[in-house]
């Protein structure tokens, strides 16, 4: 599941229509849209809510048990800004750039420049990206949560935008937002598990580990031999696990005698 | 929602440079040579090396370099799993942080939270640092030690500045470690008598599964016979010894081919040693780096140091020794 968030419902609605999301039944908190691998939060304006609006979405779909694997805060922006750190490590075809998050509107080069510090190159303001990424820090690695602008206005016409030419122009980067999204979940099935065993090997070693009644540093001995098992062997300690699973020792020296010949199978076969 | 194939971009399409780094000569000339990088100005190093929850192997797939100044240390003393050779006064140097290649025992993986790369451009401070140590006496400085310096030098010279340096300081003694195969900047320059040229090798099996990115055992043999026969003095190291299944023929075998490639009796040295690892950077590589069966090994630990039993250790550092020791006399092969 990847999150989508916007500050604004008319930057939310193309998107909603591209990706085909649903409201959810929540009746309370930031309006939150889910579809096929990708739900959409809207925050309203501003950095506060729009931290608030991606923590909310984020507990309730871990809740519903599809916490979000990235998150993406998109909508549009004003040309001039401030910067963020977001780990790019997989290819896109969409230039880069800083961005600043005021609290305030910002209208002007020489408000910006009053508020943030040495603006560099073309940069972008928003209101929400800080809190965004603020908030997201908590629960993703900076890989993770990134930024969309689509620059709708310069910060001389800022207030000057309608709500239907914001919807116009968020419907005009559908296409390149989806692509983006493509890589995005590309990258995070592509990124490799730390753990050598897989989902079944561990509930089984589980198993075992409860019928031995073994203590935690043993747990963790048994596990080691496991990992070892796959990792040296290139095959699964299902088998030997199995093996092992019946046994039903009755006092602690018959389970360490029997913990002993478990590693020592894992190690040897 | 339709998904793409991952492909990672190449190194460094991303160069994070310190707004204090920035006007530095060294950073313009890393960043000239690096023409199609965005760069992106930062704070302090640190803003990007110490996120939390950093996805250290796709970084590791994708690094980005960081160019930044050292501030307040530049000599640190060295830890005392790391052998001194004989030299009283034994420090290290971090002129960068983290590694071009990915060897799965390097303990690089659990120091750091991130993979990115990091390289200090302030290099003349730690030369007067280390001009500064030298009043207190003779010194043994190890430079390529948080990272691989030689396989740098195309991105920053600096194994070829120190040489230069500790040529005109005969109380100073330099290490460059490498498992670079690129001999060809030190071909151009002569050799010191007091820099030495390690190179690490491993057996091709070990380095073919745990040495990612590094060149094969041949090539690190091609440039070390290289440095020889152009008068570097050039410590081989084995370290570390791993006890890989088969560990008795394939190291048989691996000092076989070392003594057919290199002449021993022109090493200045050999170094020995086992896998060794503080007990928390191995714990932080289990959730980082790529599962190996290394990781799982059930090590014993000593204080806050994991490593093989002490049967394993004499038996794999033994082997190794004996083998040497037909070739180099025993009191030039140093075991760890």
């Amino acid at each position: 599941m990847i999150l989508l968030h916007t500050a604004l419902t008319p930057e939310a609605k193309p998107l909603a229509r591209h990706f085909g999301l649903q409201m959810s039944d929540r009746r309370r908190g930031p309006p939150l849209l889910i579809g096929d691998g990708v739900s959409l939060v809207v925050s309203g304006a501003g950095r506060a809510r729009g931290a608030a609006a991606v923590a909310y979405a984020w507990g309730s779909l871990a809740e519903a048990g599809q916490p979000p694997r990235a998150v993406l805060n998109t909508g549009l922006s004003a040309a001039e800004g401030r910067a963020h750190y977001p780990d790019m490590l997989f290819r896109h075809s969409l230039p880069e750039s800083t961005l600043y998050t005021f609290d305030t509107i910002v209208e002007s080069r020489e408000e910006a420049r009053s508020v943030s510090f040495d603006a560099p190159a073309p940069a972008l303001v928003d209101m929400e990206a800080g809190g965004v990424f603020t908030a997201m820090a908590l629960f993703l690695p900076p890989s993770r949560v990134h930024s969309l602008k689509i620059v709708g206005d310069s910060l001389s016409d800022a207030r000057s935008l309608t709500a239907n030419a914001v919807q116009k122009l968020m419907e005009g980067a559908t296409d390149a937002i989806a692509n983006f999204l493509q890589e995005l979940n590309a990258f995070c099935d592509a990124a490799p598990s730390t753990n050598p065993l897989k989902t079944n090997e561990e509930q089984l070693l589980h198993e075992v580990a409860e019928t031995l009644r073994l203590t935690a540093t043993q747990k963790a001995r048994l596990r080691d031999a496991a990992c070892r098992h796959r990792l040296a062997r290139g095959k699964s300690p299902m088998s030997v696990l199995s093996a092992f699973a019946l046994e039903r020792p009755t006092h602690k020296h018959e389970r360490n005698r029997v913990l002993h010949r478990l590693i020592h199978a894992l190690s040897n076969t | 929602m339709r998904s793409a194939t991952h492909k990672p971009p190449p190194p460094f399409t991303h160069v994070y440079v310190e707004q204090a780094a920035r006007e530095h000569p060294e950073t313009r000339r890393v960043l000239e040579r690096m023409p199609q990088s965005r760069i992106v100005p930062i704070s302090h190093h640190k803003e990007i090396l110490n996120r939390p929850r950093q996805e250290w192997r796709a970084q590791k797939a994708a690094p980005a370099l960081v160019l930044a100044l050292r501030r307040g240390e530049f000599l640190y003393a060295a830890s005392a799993h790391t052998p001194d050779f004989g030299h009283g006064r034994f420090h290290y140097n971090a002129l960068a942080q983290n590694c071009l290649y990915d060897c799965a025992y390097c303990y690089l993986q659990g120091m750091f939270p991130s993979a990115h790369l990091v390289l200090f451009v302030n290099n003349e401070d730690y030369l007067a640092a280390t001009d500064e140590a030298l009043k207190a006496g003779p010194m043994y400085l190890a430079l390529s030690y948080d990272t691989d310096l030689l396989a740098l030098e195309n991105i920053l010279p600096y194994t070829r500045r120190w040489v230069d340096f500790a040529r005109d300081r005969p109380s100073l003694s330099v290490e460059i470690r490498t498992k670079s195969a690129a001999y060809a900047p030190l071909g151009r320059i002569a050799p010191a008598p007091n820099a030495i040229l390690a190179w690490t090798l491993s057996p091709d099996p070990v380095a073919k599964r745990y040495e990612s990115k590094t060149p094969s055992l041949a090539q690190r043999l091609r440039a070390a016979a290289k440095a020889m026969e152009a008068g570097w003095p050039v410590r081989l190291c084995v370290d570390p010894v791993l006890l890989v299944q088969d560990w008795h023929r394939i190291y048989t075998q691996f000092v076989a081919t070392v003594s057919s490639a290199l002449d021993l009796a022109q090493a200045r040295d050999v170094s020995i040693g086992v896998f060794r690892m503080n007990k928390d950077y191995l714990k932080n590589m289990r959730h980082r780096a790529a599962p190996t069966d290394l990781l799982y090994y059930p090590y014993t630990t000593t204080g806050n140091i994991v490593t093989y039993a002490q049967p394993e250790h004499e038996a794999l550092t033994g082997h190794v020794r004996d083998l040497f020791s037909r070739h180099i006399p025993p009191e030039r092969i140093f075991v760890q």
